[in-house]
């Protein structure tokens, strides 16, 4: 054994343990995250379940034979609530605004020569297949998305298990911004805007939290360096220090959200290479790409979620003596960019119970992305909200920050932990403060 | 006491007012209320031992009141030279009056009614030990800390209500203070001399000035981050007194710096301070820097004066060697 190895191993675990930034990052914070996450990915995939089920399915009946008859009533049996209209085209059902007069985000058509495929199948030509079409409305990126096709799957075959194998197909069909894109799995679009729905709040997690260490550091070194005690003597406006420290920190951040969307822009364009589907996939051609308004609002979206951050950190870093005891303090921000980043990888949130919704919603840093989601699918309306939102939550958070340096608590204010062992005792704190 | 006559007095007020606004020399003090009715009252802001014997003409106040000053921006001189017989002359003999400060933090009473004055030109150290206030009584000056009760004037300037007024007069160097690491030590002189002026020629000057006060010459192009810990001291100081302040509030100058770079420090201040007729306020845990630099000396302990006054005057009253042995016998250790 190494000599003295024991003795330094003991001390930096002591060192490590009684860290509370350690401690909050390693171990109360994957605690905390992941049955959170765990919970909200739960709660929503059940309520999606739920409200699939209880989804009126529009089912356009072409056919009017019996086998047309017996697959809407084993579609009823299986607790589908079915409303049947006949002789429409997929094109007239949009035009007449049937889906949202029955509430409903999906329809399966019925051909005309439904029967008499059945028949031909099940007397023993089996090359022949009678086919259902499924047209769902896409509604943007995440899991729960395709619940309702898969739905209509698995009631397909369940029919084919009772009557023949295989005898059924049915053919995914999805309809983005009104448009039917004939042949393009709603499933397959979706797991396809899933795995670019991940990279974005990755990203977005990556330079929220670096730009608002950078801004926490930016006040905190000014502490540690003593710096900041003669900048406030000096004959300069308190707010000017602080406006000073938020743009160069938005400057960067401008910077950063430029880089953001231009590398996002490229993603979008260049990911759907060697998606396997039937029809080839393109995003832009789609439509599900976003307009350059719609890059405009993201932009501006992702920017002032940056500056409210940026805010924030400064506020928070205006509490800690240096820049560790400052990034510990940022420490506590970050569940509020990993859960909801984490979370919408995964969820759409106008698949949410409302809620959840208002509660992503709440979070200012979650609406980026889903104001990525919602400019795809051209809800411009959810991102300004996002915008104004945030916006007023940053001049809130600026204000407090323009008080705080108005007055001697930038020097004084100190969060108190009030677990033993963190940070300092009162009479060190007192003692620096004489 | 006596009375001035009327035509010095005239002529006093009028020296005072031309000289502010010619940006001459610094104006001549005026020790009494022209507008009261009794020319006998004690002068407000004057401790009553200072004002009599100002007014018995044992002490020259204007021995250090001779230096070009900035112009004019006190709207009390402004009013006294339109109307000076209408309006009531500030006490300009007075850098810092300081009346029954007390500054709470929690349950921790840091400043007890403290009162201490100091004039014009005057060196004046507190010295006390750990925790005693000295520190906290610098920023309150230095106008970052609100004192809880009391009250302080820097200049006749109030510290509370007109804080940003005195931040154009006063230079503030905290205990290890530090510079930006990634400035150079010319980057940093020329970033903080811009707050008190735009003008270039005057900046240049005043850049060039610290760089000789410092001592650093060419390493002054280096970042801060690769300076010693004397060195950067240097650096600050000359930052603190590069503007010429007409108070500089120094906390620990010479704190935690080697012989050469102490001696080097006090120097600097010493020879300032007589040149440019600076006001300063010091603390200090050296008692011989002490000594050596101050013209009086308030000994501080749980926020209270326990005994001020020259250094000379102390060392004879409690006959000790030096001010060490004072502050000993003073808190009850010899």
């Amino acid at each position: 054994m190494l000599k003295g190895f024991q003795t330094i191993l003991i001390k930096e675990l002591k060192e490590l343990i009684r860290d509370p930034k350690i401690l909050l990052g390693m171990v109360i914070f994957p605690l905390i995250t992941f049955p959170v996450l765990g919970a909200v990915l739960g709660y929503a995939q059940q309520t999606a379940q739920e409200q699939a089920q209880k989804a009126t399915l529009l089912v356009v009946n072409n056919d009017g034979g019996n086998w047309s008859q017996t697959f809407i009533d084993f579609l009823t049996a299986s607790g589908v609530k079915a409303t049947v209209i006949s002789n429409l085209t997929p094109e007239q059902v949009l035009e007449q605004g049937l889906l949202s007069t029955y509430n409903s985000s999906q329809f399966l058509v019925i051909p005309a020569n439904f029967s008499a495929n059945m028949t031909a199948h099940t007397s023993g030509d089996t090359n022949i297949t009678a086919v259902v079409n499924v047209y769902g409305v896409f509604q943007g990126g995440g899991i729960l998305s395709n619940v309702g096709s898969s739905n209509i799957n698995v009631f397909v075959s369940s029919f084919n298990r009772q009557v023949a194998p295989d005898v059924v197909y049915a053919a995914q069909s999805t309809i983005i911004k009104g448009e039917i894109q004939a042949g393009i799995d709603p499933a397959t679009l979706s797991g396809l805007m899933l795995s670019q729905s991940i990279a974005l709040p990755v990203t977005m997690m990556i330079v929220l939290t670096y730009a608002m260490q950078i801004a926490a550091t930016s006040v905190a070194m000014e502490k540690e360096e003593k710096t900041l005690e003669t900048l406030l003597t000096v004959p300069v406006d308190r707010f000017a220090i602080l406006m000073g420290k938020l743009s160069s920190t938005i400057i960067v951040a401008g910077f950063a959200a430029v880089a953001f969307m231009i590398g996002y822009n490229y993603m979008l364009g260049s990911a759907t290479m060697g998606i396997p589907s039937a029809v080839p996939i393109d995003l832009v051609k789609l439509g599900l790409v976003p307009s350059p308004f719609g890059y405009l609002l993201l932009g501006i979206s992702l920017f002032v979620t940056l500056l409210s951050g940026l805010a924030l950190a400064v506020i928070m870093s205006a509490f800690a003596a240096d820049v560790r005891g400052a990034q510990a303090l940022i420490g506590y921000i970050y569940p509020l960019i990993y859960i909801p980043a984490i979370a919408l990888m995964y969820l759409d949130v106008n698949t949410l119970p409302t809620a959840l919704k208002a509660v992503f919603f709440a979070i200012p840093y979650s609406q980026p992305i889903i104001a990525s989601k919602a400019v795809i699918i051209g809800d411009y309306a959810t991102v300004a909200f996002g915008i104004v939102y945030v916006a007023a939550f940053t001049l809130v958070v600026m204000y407090v920050a323009s008080r705080l340096f108005a007055t001697e608590k930038i020097l004084t204010a100190k969060l108190k932990l009030r677990r033993r062992g963190f940070g300092k005792t009162r009479t060190e704190k007192t003692d620096q403060l004489l | 006491m006596r009375k001035p006559s009327p035509l010095l007095y005239k002529h006093n007020i009028n020296q005072t007012i031309n000289t502010r606004l010619n940006h001459s020399t610094r104006p001549t003090p005026t020790y009494w209320n022209p507008t009261s009715q009794s020319i006998q009252k004690p002068i407000e802001g004057l401790s009553p031992p200072y004002a009599r014997a100002l007014n018995k003409g044992a002490i020259d106040c204007t021995e250090h009141i001779s230096t070009p000053v900035k112009p004019c921006t006190n709207k009390a001189l402004y009013k006294l030279a339109i109307n000076p017989e209408k309006h009531w002359c500030p006490t300009l003999s007075l850098a810092v009056d300081a009346k029954s400060l007390v500054k709470q933090f929690g349950n921790i009473r840091a400043l007890d009614g403290l009162t201490f004055s100091i004039n014009q030109g005057e060196i004046y150290g507190l010295i006390g030990p750990n925790g005693a206030g000295k520190t906290t009584a610098l920023r309150i000056v230095s106008t970052l800390l609100l004192p809880t009760s009391g009250s302080i004037r820097v200049f006749d300037l109030d510290v509370v209500n007109q804080a940003a007024e005195i931040r154009k007069i006063i230079s503030y160097l905290p205990e290890e203070a530090g510079a930006y690491p990634n400035l150079s030590g010319w980057e940093y002189l020329e970033f903080m001399a811009k707050f008190n002026t735009k003008n270039s020629s005057i900046l240049r000057e005043t850049i060039k000035e610290a760089a000789e006060i410092s001592g650093l010459g060419e390493r002054l192009k280096d970042k801060a981050k690769t300076y010693s810990k004397g060195m950067k001291r240097r650096l600050l100081v000359a930052r603190a007194l590069m503007t010429k302040p007409k108070l500089a509030v120094l906390d620990e100058p010479a704190s935690g710096l080697d012989v050469l770079h102490a001696y080097h420090v006090r120097e600097i201040i010493k020879r300032y301070v007589k040149e440019h007729s600076v006001t300063v306020l010091l603390s200090s845990h050296n008692m011989l820097e002490v000594e050596y630099l101050c013209n009086r000396v308030a000994l501080l302990n749980k926020g209270k004066i326990i005994v001020e006054g020259k250094p000379s005057e102390l060392k004879q009253r409690f006959n000790s060697q030096n001010l060490e042995e004072v502050f000993a016998k003073v808190v009850g250790y010899a």
